[in-house]
C-alpha cells in the first residue's frame, strides 16, 4: 500500500488571520460587473450634484448677499425642482444598492450551487461571508458618505434662504450620516434576504420591497414622529406657519421660533393656562386676523398676552439636528448589525 | 490513520433519514469508491465529510480526528461537488486566481501546466467549457491545493466516455504524483476495480459492505452445483445470494480466509467486484463489514447482520 | 497481450525524460489481475528483446495517465519485476532494466516439447479429450499456475552470471 504521512492534528488550534487582501481580490473578481456599474452611477450622481450645486449657488448667492427679503422665491422654482429631483435620486441609491449588490451577493451562490465550491475552500464560509460584507459595506458606505457630503454642500444656499430645510424628511435622509446608514442597512437586508430565499430575482424583488417600503414608511410616517421626541417648549408668536422647519429668512415678520429649528407643534392657551378648544382657537385667530390694532399687526404675541392668552410651540432646537442624525444612523446601523448577525448565523446553519 | 471516521453518524432531512447508524473508518492512502444506488446517501455522507452538512446524530472526523468542516480540515481536503460548481462568468485564469486567493496552499504553476497539457486555454470563459473540460478544471484546482484528501461526488456523471476516461486518467496521475487519498462516489460499478482499492457500499442510508477490494474479491466466491447440497453449503458459508436454475444452484458466498473442500459436483469460481456489489444490493440484509480493527489479528469472517 | 513498440526513437528525450521503449495495454476482462498483465508484458518484452539493459520502464504517472488504472497496481507490478531481479527502482528517476533473461536454448525447448507429447498430452488423448478440450484445459492450468506464481514466490529469481545477464 502507498504509505502516506498525514501530519498529526495540532492540539492547540493554529491562528488563522482574516484574509482581507485575498478576499478583496475574490470579491472584486466576483462582483466586478456590479461594482463597475455602481462606480459609474456614483460618478454620475456626483457630477449631477456638483453641476446643480454650482448652478444653485450662482442663482441664489445674490439674494443671500443682499439681505433678507430680496429673494424672489417664485423665480427660483427651477432650482427648487432640481433640488427635489436630486434628493429623490439620492434616496433611491440605497434601494438600488440593496437590490443589485446586496441581494445577488449570496442568492447567486445558492441558486447556482457555487456555494459548494466557495464553502469548501480553505477560507471557510464564515471568513468568506464576513470579509465580503465588510468590504462591500465599507465601499458602499464610503461612496454614500461622499454623496451625502456633496448633498449637504448643495443644499446650503437653499437652507440659508429658507427654500428648503435639512429637517425635512427627504433631505434629512441623504446627509453624510444617514445616506451611508441607509445604504448599509439596505445592503445587509439584501444579502440576508438573498441568503434566505436563495434565488436572485425573488431576492431582488423582496429587497426592493423591504428597502423601498421602509424608506417610504419613514419619509411619510415615522420621520415626523421621530422628530417629535422630547421637544423644547417655548412661548412664541403665531405666524401662521404650519409644522415644519422654522427659519429666519422667509418670515419677515419676526422669528416664530428659534433660528433653524424644527417646529413640531403649536397651540394656544387661555388665561387659565389650559389649551384652548379648536372652536375657541378659530374664533381667536379670526379676531387676530381681522383686528386692525397696531399691536395685533406688529406683535401678535403681545396682543395675546393682553388678552391673557398665549401661543406656544414645541420645537427641536437647531443644534439638535446632528443628534437626531446620529440617532437615526444608529438605529439603521443596529438594524444592519441584526441582518449581518443573521447572515453569519444562517451561513453557518445552512447544512 | 483514517481519512474519514464516523461514529453512529446520521443525517435527517425533514422526516427522512438520508444516512443512519453509519460507523466506519476509511484508511488513508487508498482510492476509495463509495458506491450505491441513487438516494443511498452517498452525497449526504460526502457533504458531512467536507462540512457542507451537519450531522443530526453521531459524529464525523477527518484526517485523524479533526472535526469535519473545521478550518484545519478545509485546508487539507479538496472537494468537487456533483455538477461541478464553478463560476461560469470568470475566465479559466480568473478561476485559478480565485482559487489561489481562497486557499493558502495553491500551486498555480502546476495548475497552469496541467491545463495546458489538457489543451484548456486560460482565456476561455468557464461557462463556455465542455462538461469534460469543466470536470478537468475542477479536478485541477482541487489537486493544485495539495490536499491530503480529495473528495469527489459522482465526478463522472454527465460525461461522455472519452471525458470519463480522461478524467480518471487525470485523477490517477494526481494520485501517482502526490500520493493523496481519494474518496469518490459513483453509481456506476463497472470498471471500478482498475482504479479503486477500497470499497464502501451504501444502501438505504446504511453501510452494507466495506473493505479492501482485493480482500473482498478474494473473500467471496460463486459456488455452483446441484441444489440438493445447497443447504449444506449455506451452513458452512455466509450466503449472500442464491439462485436456482433447474438442475444448478448458484450461491454467492463469503468464504473468508479459505473455502476448503467442496462437496461432490460443486465448483467454485471467482467473483468480480461488479457481481459482488450487485449481489449485496439485491440482498439488503447481508453485509460485509470489517470487524474491530485489532492490530495483528485477522478480521473475523462472521457476518455482522 | 501485445506489446507496442512506439515509433519514437529508443531513448529519445521527450520534455525532459527518456521515453520508455514499451507501452502497456490491459485487458480488463481477461480475468488476469492487471498488475500481472503488466508483469507479463514486461517479461514478454524482455524475451523478445524490446527491452534491453538500461532501458527505463514507463513512468508510473504515464502508465496511469494512459490506462487510467490505480497507480498502486503499477507499483505492485514493478516491485514484482524488481523482485525477479530484472529491474531496479531509482528514487526520483524511475525503474530501469538491469538484467535480461537468457533466451532458452533450443535443446531445452525440444526436451520440454518431447516430454509434453510423451507425457501429459498422451495421457489426455488417452482419456478421450479432443483438441478443444485439451486447449481449454491447458489454458486454464496455465492461468492457475501464473496466478500461483504471482501470489507466492516470484518465479525465476534471477541470478546473475558473470556477464551481467540473469539465469532464468
Amino acid at each position: 500500500m502507498r504509505t502516506q504521512s498525514i501530519p498529526a492534528r495540532p492540539g492547540a488550534l493554529p491562528r488563522y488571520p482574516i484574509p482581507w487582501r485575498p478576499m478583496a481580490r475574490v470579491t472584486w473578481l466576483q462582483q466586478r460587473g456590479s461594482l463597475i456599474t455602481a462606480a459609474v452611477l456614483f460618478a454620475g450622481c456626483a457630477l449631477l450634484i456638483i453641476v446643480s450645486g454650482l448652478g444653485a449657488y450662482a442663482k441664489l448667492s445674490p439674494c443671500l448677499a443682499s439681505g433678507r427679503g430680496s429673494c424672489d422665491l417664485n423665480s427660483l422654482h427651477a432650482q427648487t425642482t432640481e433640488l427635489t429631483f436630486v434628493t429623490i435620486a439620492l434616496l433611491v441609491i440605497p434601494v438600488l444598492a440593496g437590490m443589485f449588490i446586496g441581494a445577488p451577493l449570496l442568492a447567486r451562490e445558492i441558486e447556482s450551487g457555487s456555494f459548494r465550491f466557495a464553502w469548501t475552500q480553505g477560507t471557510g464560509r464564515t471568513r468568506w461571508v464576513v470579509t465580503k460584507m465588510v468590504l462591500l459595506g465599507g465601499a458602499g458606505a464610503a461612496a454614500a458618505g461622499v454623496l451625502g457630503l456633496l448633498a449637504d454642500w448643495y443644499a446650503g444656499p437653499f437652507e440659508a434662504t429658507g427654500l428648503a430645510s435639512h429637517w425635512l424628511a427627504g433631505q434629512f435622509n441623504v446627509t453624510v450620516l444617514t445616506l451611508p446608514a441607509w445604504t448599509l442597512c439596505s445592503l445587509a437586508a439584501g444579502a440576508f434576504v438573498g441568503l434566505f430565499i436563495g434565488r436572485v430575482v425573488a431576492a431582488m424583488a423582496a429587497t426592493a420591497a423591504f428597502a423601498g417600503g421602509l424608506l417610504a414608511l419613514d419619509l411619510m410616517r415615522l420621520h415626523d414622529r421621530f422628530l417629535g421626541i422630547a421637544p423644547g417648549v417655548t412661548q412664541s408668536s403665531p405666524s401662521g406657519t404650519g409644522l415644519g422647519a422654522l427659519n429666519t429668512f422667509a418670515w419677515p415678520g419676526g422669528i416664530p421660533g428659534p433660528l433653524g429649528s424644527w417646529l413640531v407643534n403649536g397651540w394656544y392657551t387661555g388665561p387659565d393656562g389650559q389649551r384652548l378648544s379648536s372652536a375657541a382657537v378659530s374664533s381667536l385667530v379670526t379676531k387676530l386676523d381681522t383686528s386692525k390694532s397696531p399691536v395685533a399687526l406688529g406683535d401678535p404675541a403681545k396682543w395675546l398676552t393682553l388678552r391673557h392668552d398665549a401661543y406656544w410651540i414645541s420645537y427641536q432646537a437647531a443644534d439638535r439636528f446632528w443628534y437626531f442624525q446620529a440617532a437615526e444612523a444608529a438605529i439603521l446601523l443596529a438594524v444592519t448589525m441584526m441582518f449581518a448577525i443573521g447572515i453569519v448565523k444562517l451561513v453557518n446553519r445552512r447544512a | 490513520m483514517s481519512v474519514i471516521e464516523t461514529s453512529g453518524l446520521g443525517k435527517q432531512y425533514r422526516d427522512i433519514w438520508a444516512l443512519r447508524d453509519c460507523t466506519m473508518a476509511i484508511p488513508a492512502g487508498r482510492i476509495v469508491a463509495l458506491v450505491g444506488p441513487n438516494g443511498a446517501g452517498k452525497t449526504t455522507l460526502l457533504h458531512l465529510t467536507v462540512g457542507l452538512a451537519r450531522a443530526t446524530t453521531g459524529s464525523v472526523t477527518v484526517l485523524g480526528g479533526a472535526p469535519a468542516g473545521s478550518l484545519w480540515a478545509l485546508e487539507r481536503i479538496a472537494f468537487v461537488a456533483q455538477d461541478v460548481p464553478l463560476y461560469g462568468y470568470l475566465s479559466v485564469a480568473e478561476m485559478l486566481d480565485l482559487a489561489a486567493n481562497m486557499n493558502r496552499r495553491f500551486d498555480r504553476r502546476r495548475s497552469e501546466s496541467r491545463l495546458s497539457e489538457l489543451g484548456i486555454a486560460l482565456g476561455h470563459k468557464v461557462g463556455k467549457l465542455s462538461g469534460g473540460q469543466r470536470a478537468q478544471l475542477a479536478l485541477t484546482i482541487a489537486f493544485s491545493r495539495h490536499p491530503d484528501l480529495l473528495v469527489l461526488d459522482e465526478p463522472l456523471s454527465g460525461l461522455d466516455p472519452l471525458a470519463r476516461h480522461d478524467f480518471m486518467a487525470s485523477l490517477m496521475i494526481a494520485v501517482a504524483e502526490d500520493g493523496l487519498s481519494v474518496v469518490f462516489s459513483s453509481h456506476v460499478i463497472s470498471e471500478l476495480e482498475r482504479v479503486a482499492d477500497y470499497l464502501v457500499l451504501l444502501s438505504g442510508g446504511r453501510v452494507q459492505v466495506m473493505g479492501e477490494i482485493s480482500e473482498l474479491v478474494a473473500g467471496h466466491a460463486t459456488l455452483s452445483g446441484p441444489p440438493v447440497d445447497a443447504g449444506r453449503i449455506a451452513e458452512r458459508f455466509a450466503v449472500v445470494q442464491s439462485q436456482r436454475a433447474g438442475r444448478q444452484a448458484q450461491l454467492l458466498v463469503r468464504t473468508g480466509n479459505g473455502q476448503g473442500a467442496l462437496p461432490e459436483g460443486w465448483d467454485s469460481a471467482e467473483v468480480t467486484l461488479e457481481e459482488l456489489v450487485l449481489a449485496y444490493l439485491r440482498e439488503p440484509s447481508a453485509c460485509a463489514l470489517p470487524g474491530p480493527a485489532l492490530v495483528g489479528l485477522p478480521s473475523p469472517k462472521g457476518t455482522t447482520a | 497481450m501485445t506489446v507496442d513498440k512506439p515509433s519514437a526513437e529508443r531513448g529519445s528525450a521527450d520534455s525532459g525524460h527518456t521515453v520508455s521503449p514499451i507501452n502497456f495495454r490491459i485487458d480488463p476482462r481477461s480475468g488476469v489481475p492487471i498488475y500481472l498483465q503488466l508483469v507479463n508484458q514486461v517479461n514478454h518484452a524482455l524475451r523478445l528483446g524490446h527491452l534491453r539493459q538500461g532501458d527505463q520502464l514507463p513512468r508510473v504517472r504515464d502508465v496511469v495517465g494512459s490506462l487510467s488504472i490505480n497507480p498502486n497496481t503499477v507499483v505492485k507490478a514493478y516491485r514484482e519485476i524488481e523482485r525477479a531481479g530484472y529491474a531496479v527502482g531509482r528514487p526520483g528517476q524511475g525503474t530501469f532494466i538491469v538484467a535480461t533473461p537468457r533466451v532458452t536454448p533450443a535443446e531445452k525447448l525440444n526436451g520440454l516439447r518431447r516430454s509434453l507429447v510423451r507425457g501429459w498430452l498422451s495421457d489426455a488423448i488417452a482419456a478421450g479429450l479432443d483438441h478443444d478440450e485439451i486447449t481449454a484445459l491447458f489454458t486454464a492450468a496455465l492461468r492457475d499456475s501464473e496466478i500461483a506464481i504471482g501470489s507466492s514466490e516470484p518465479g525465476g529469481t534471477a541470478q546473475r552470471d558473470g556477464q551481467g545477464e540473469a539465469v532464468a
